[in-house]
């Protein structure tokens, strides 16, 4: 397998070709730094570069040699989001304040490793996972443009071909969002489906760990190696690692499809709108059942996502902010460590009660439904510095609009992918969002692998 | 940040933010203080919290 090839095919074939003898982990390691050297200068996707990345490929590669596999990801190089730590690289979760993080290792790296994979180096995220535009990281379908986030720098390394995947974290949609903007596939998992140890937290009963890739399938696998019960995760779920690999044929034969009209479908952008409903309808056409539904309690969620995020965030900064840390932070971030302040004991217990509610009103919805698709955002990739948008007759923040369809899923602490479902005229990627059960990964999984049949993804590399 | 603490003005007891930043941060906050308001109106029951306390079993010898 020539190494140009081996970056545009799945992982399990690229892993199947370095088992064999058919590509050298070292070859491809070397083809992959060179690019980022090439090109990274342009969209700064990554804050630390591995020195060690060459040797870990030659151990591999020795390794393959003499058929001792490691595993599945057997001398694939991937990409960490900034606010994992690693045992031999520094992590910084995207601030340059002097605050020291451990160089350990949790669950999801291990695993990791465990399984054989190279890490290249740590991508660049919105300081401590608090914002959507991760500066100064640029979007690679357009240099002018923000790439999300606030795992940007993961949804860059995967579209511009640095990485044959990259880790992300997700508390309001920080991997869907840099997915859907860099036109990638990035899945959060059900809530505590993959061990957060290890992870620098920034809401405690918010976040998530997933990855982003460049395709479904690329996507399962990673879930499948990464999750598991993680005894030092307070929030990990004592369920087995997943088993997705049957989902990514099962076919849209007896899949039922929920469309939620209120909420997620309020003002967006008319390209975005007009391909996510060229999407549904082709799963329709794919024998697909397509039932619309409303949850009028989703008007609730923002305020109740607000306190919970700031309050829980400002508890995690507390003593950096009560010792005079904060103020080398970055502005918009130290201003949200800041407001947490005002957030009620009372009004956050108000919030926490309300997901509640909100995971009872969907009980029923799941009952009828395996999954629930609509657009990932309201809108493609804005420009840097950018700070409003006029959608539907209303005119907001730019920040308060990019999460406004990905945050009830946190809340739900349901699995939530993203995808390309087309381009705009600007030839922007338009991301499709699918959610499903608790622990049902495998439907999301399933319908994703469809839509993903039906388009043509463009990458950067 | 050595320079920023040294300039700053010491921080407000209550709310642990810099006083010449309280006006600031509490104007900033009015847009998301509407959206909890929304939420303090909200009649929920019985229900309880999603984050529960759940007591750590001991380590069996």
């Amino acid at each position: 397998m020539r190494v140009e090839d081996a970056m545009h095919q799945p992982i399990r074939e690229v892993a199947e070709a370095i088992r064999t003898g058919a590509l050298s982990p070292v070859e491809l390691t070397t083809a992959y730094l060179d690019r980022i050297a090439q090109k990274d200068k342009d969209l700064h996707a990554f804050v630390h570069i591995a020195s060690d990345a060459l040797d870990q490929a030659k151990l591999l590669e020795a390794a393959a040699r003499e058929g001792r596999i490691a595993g599945p990801l057997h001398g694939i190089p991937l990409a960490i989001k900034d606010n994992y730590l690693t045992a031999d690289m520094p992590t910084r979760a995207g601030t340059e304040a002097t605050i020291e993080f451990a160089n350990a290792e949790g669950a999801a790296v291990r695993k990791l490793r465990e399984a054989g994979a190279i890490l290249l180096g740590k991508t660049r995220m919105h300081e401590f996972a608090w914002g959507m535009e991760t500066p100064p990281a640029r979007n690679p379908f357009d240099t002018d443009r923000v790439p999300g986030g606030s795992s940007g720098g993961s949804g860059i390394a995967v579209a511009a071909g640095f990485a044959m995947a990259a880790l992300g974290s997700d508390t309001g949609g920080s991997i869907r969002i840099p997915a859907s903007l860099c036109g990638t596939v990035g899945i959060k998992p059900t809530f505590g489906r993959i061990g957060r140890s290890g992870i620098v937290p920034h809401s405690w009963s918010l976040d998530h760990a997933g990855p982003l890739t460049r395709t479904v399938a690329d996507a399962a696998l990673l879930v499948d190696i990464m999750s598991g019960y993680d005894p030092a995760d307070a929030g990990s779920a004592n369920e087995p690692p997943t088993d997705l690999q049957p989902a990514l044929t099962a076919g849209a034969s007896g899949l039922r499809v929920g469309v939620c009209r209120n909420h997620f479908f309020e003002a967006l952008d008319d390209e975005v709108a007009a391909s996510v409903e060229t999407t549904i309808s082709s799963l329709a056409a794919q024998s697909a059942e397509v039932v619309e539904f409303e949850v009028p309690e989703l008007a609730y969620g923002l305020g109740a996502i607000f306190a919970i995020e700031l309050a829980s965030s400002t508890s995690y900064h507390l003593h950096h902010l009560m010792a005079g840390r904060t103020s080398a932070y970055q502005k918009d971030v130290r201003l949200l460590v800041e407001m947490g302040r005002f957030v009620t004991a009372s009004d956050y217990l108000q919030a926490e009660r309300y997901r509640t509610m909100l995971a009872e009103k969907f009980l029923p919805v799941f009952a009828d439904v395996d999954v629930v698709v609509g657009p990932t955002m309201p809108l493609t990739a804005w420009r840097s510095g950018q700070r409003e948008v006029e959608l539907g007759g209303k005119r907001e923040s730019v920040l308060e609009t990019s999460w406004r369809f990905t945050y009830p899923w946190n809340l739900l602490g349901l699995p939530a992918i993203s995808l390309p479902c087309g381009y705009d005229r600007n030839g922007l990627p338009i991301g499709f969002q699918i959610a499903g059960a608790a622990f049902d990964e495998a439907s999301v999984i399933r319908t994703a692998a469809i839509v993903e049949r039906t388009v043509k993804t463009h990458h950067c590399f | 940040m050595t320079e920023n603490l040294m300039t700053e003005s010491p921080a407000d007891p209550e709310t642990l933010i810099a006083t010449e930043r309280l006006t600031e941060v509490r104007e900033a906050f009015k847009v998301i203080s509407r959206e909890i308001e929304k939420l303090r109106g909200l009649e929920l029951g019985d229900r309880h919290p999603a984050v529960v306390f759940r007591p750590m079993r001991k380590e069996p010898r």
